[in-house]
């Protein structure tokens, strides 16, 4: 006998997440009361719990909101809706908030959704966050180096570059990182919550090197103006906020830190007799995993390249492209999966224990059943080279208990 | 008008990639006694094969169509009609994706069998709805196989082509694992 889940699930829990859904897809609740044939006043007390929704009516809601049955009758508290408070961050008068709005509720269902996973695998992300920096009453560009000097000092990561900062966010300090196809025109997004924790997403469309930039951008706005949300768009501020000054310097400096380049860039200028190239530029840009351009400015920055010396790289039509090409400076292997690779494993696992469905496992990876089969073989499966020198294909049981230590 | 008093199957999505993946569903559908239905949800997701073979376009997709099965008569799309469906399939829905919850509740009311290999649906069955007799896609096939003489090699290409476009092969647990795994190597 199957149990009557709309009479045990907490009412107010499911009237929260009918709430969002509705809202998500831009109705009313008059449109969702006429969709059901019933007074405006029924949705309402439905989405107060004060009514307990009817089988007919969730299956009908659930088309209508573009939901799952099962994604609304999720247990658990409904997590706090960053996506309305990033939607209030956006430039009034602009035409943006209908382009962006489905990808604030899609970033928040997919942190829903990993937090889910860790519910499900018992595996709650592990959190090494520093309290917030303050820094009010200090230049932002001084605040960026002390602030980046003391996580790269807290994370053990020395003066050198970083090359694996996604991982590095999602591991070592316990953000979520997604990478999503935003609007060009928007860097990334920055949300907060204490069930979630950080919240960032990037816009994969974008090449990595300004991938990392936005990256450590919302880095620096996790670090010091946690609660506020954040859309980063392109170009927007004809002249910046101090905020918006110090995460992008924050940034630089944490991606290029100032003993570590100078250095490297003194020990490149004596090797070449006092003269420093754009094929220098390019190769110490590839080293720290950086667009030449940012690599350009920060040495403006740091007085050991002459002021407007990128203006006129660029004046002189310095091909960035094509001098790499020449130099054959080998691509950086880039890793820009949608999702974390920790939420890949865990619901892999749950998948592979029979916890997930391969109907829920696609959903949760946002792929169609035959791409979720190959992901689930892909995740399962290690390449080892046996004694006999060959190699074989490992298939790892991602679910089962390593032993402990005696 | 379909007769209520013939067995009617319901292929979860997983059985119906994999039986598409054969790429003589329309045969197997035909040659087994029965009614063979898909649940309304089930119909509406998107499914995809590969193309298989060995030309450069082995790894391009094909679309599950079902249009022609089910204008052929071969396949149904049923739907949830009454008050008691619609609970169970949202009962079944907390625990499964949409289409695997319409499937078992469907296949509750209608005394239908289900024609699933997940393991979790197969786990909630067992434990809420026992009387529901569920068969895998190999069992499905085996039953073609058998009831229609299917020589060794054409068994071989039939399951080679549902590993090789489905990415599916049954478990190490299931029952008709060796039966499979003889039926490929056989000459």
């Amino acid at each position: 006998m199957e149990p009557d889940i709309l009479q045990s699930i907490d009412p107010r829990e499911l009237g929260r997440r009918l709430q969002e859904a509705r809202k998500a897809r831009g109705h009313t609740q008059q449109d969702a009361a006429e969709r059901l044939g019933v007074a405006r006043t029924t949705i309402t007390a439905i989405e107060k719990g004060e009514r307990r929704i009817q089988p007919t009516e969730l299956m009908q809601l659930a088309a209508f909101y573009g939901r799952t049955v099962g994604e609304l009758l999720r247990r658990g508290e409904p997590t706090e809706a960053f996506a309305v408070q990033l939607r209030a961050t956006l430039p009034s008068g602009l035409p943006v908030d209908t382009e962006i709005a489905p990808f604030t509720w899609e970033f928040q269902r997919l942190c829903e959704d990993y937090l889910e996973l860790e519910r499900l695998c018992g595996a709650p992300l592990p959190r090494r966050y520093p309290p917030q920096y303050q820094i009010e009453g200090v230049a932002p560009e001084a605040a960026a180096e002390d602030v980046a000097s003391a996580e790269r000092n807290r994370l053990g990561l020395g003066d050198g570059p970083i090359l694996n900062l996604r991982e590095l966010l999602e591991n070592d300090v316990g953000l979520r990182v997604f990478y999503l196809d935003l609007p060009s025109n928007v860097a990334a997004m920055f949300a907060y919550t204490e069930q979630l924790g950080g919240c960032i997403a990037v816009n994969r469309k974008h090449p990595e090197d300004r991938r990392r930039m936005s990256l450590g951008h919302d880095y620096a706005h996790f670090l010091t103006k946690r609660y506020l949300p954040e859309v980063a768009y392109l170009g927007r501020y004809h002249r910046q906020p101090e905020q918006e000054r110090f995460a992008d310097a924050f940034a630089r400096v944490f991606l290029m830190p100032a003993a570590g380049l100078s250095r490297r860039f003194h020990e490149l200028r004596r090797s070449r007799d006092g003269r420093v190239t754009p094929a220098d530029l390019c190769t110490l840009a590839h080293f720290y995993f950086v667009s030449v351009e940012a690599l350009t400015l920060r040495l403006e920055e740091l007085r050991l390249l002459p002021l407007g010396t990128w203006d006129r790289l660029k004046q002189a039509d310095f091909r960035v492209r094509e001098a790499q090409a020449i130099l054959k400076l080998p691509e950086r292997q880039v890793a820009d999966y949608m999702l974390p690779m920790r939420y890949l494993y865990l619901a892999a696992e749950a998948f592979q224990r029979g916890d997930l469905s391969e109907g829920q496992f696609a959903r949760f990876l946002r792929v169609d059943r035959l791409e979720a089969r190959r992901l689930a073989d892909e995740l399962a499966s290690r390449k080892e080279l046996s004694d006999e020198g060959t190699v074989q294909t490992l298939l790892l049981d991602l679910g089962g208990t390593l032993p402990e230590r005696s | 008008m379909a007769d209520p008093a013939v067995q009617l199957t319901l292929l979860d999505a997983c059985c119906l990639l994999n039986l598409f993946a054969t790429g003589r569903i329309d045969e197997f559908l035909a040659a087994v006694q029965g009614r063979f239905a898909a649940a309304e949800r089930v119909g509406a997701e998107a499914l995809y094969v590969r193309r298989g073979g060995d030309g450069e376009d082995a790894d391009e997709r094909d679309a599950v169509d079902i249009g022609p099965l089910v204008a052929r008569g071969l396949l149904e799309v049923l739907a949830v009609e009454t008050a008691d469906e619609a609970a169970s399939y949202v009962s079944f829905a907390a625990e499964l994706d949409d289409g695997e919850a319409m499937t078992c509740a469907l296949a509750l009311h209608r005394g239908a069998i289900v024609a699933t290999d997940d393991r979790k649906a197969l786990r909630l069955l067992a434990a809420r709805a026992p009387q529901i007799r569920v068969r895998s896609t190999a069992q499905l096939l085996k039953g073609w196989a058998d009831s229609a003489n299917l020589a060794p090699t054409e068994l071989r290409a039939v399951l080679t082509s549902v590993r090789q476009r489905a990415r599916f092969a049954p478990g190490r647990h299931d029952p008709l694992h060796s039966w499979w795994e003889a039926a490929l190597r056989a000459p």
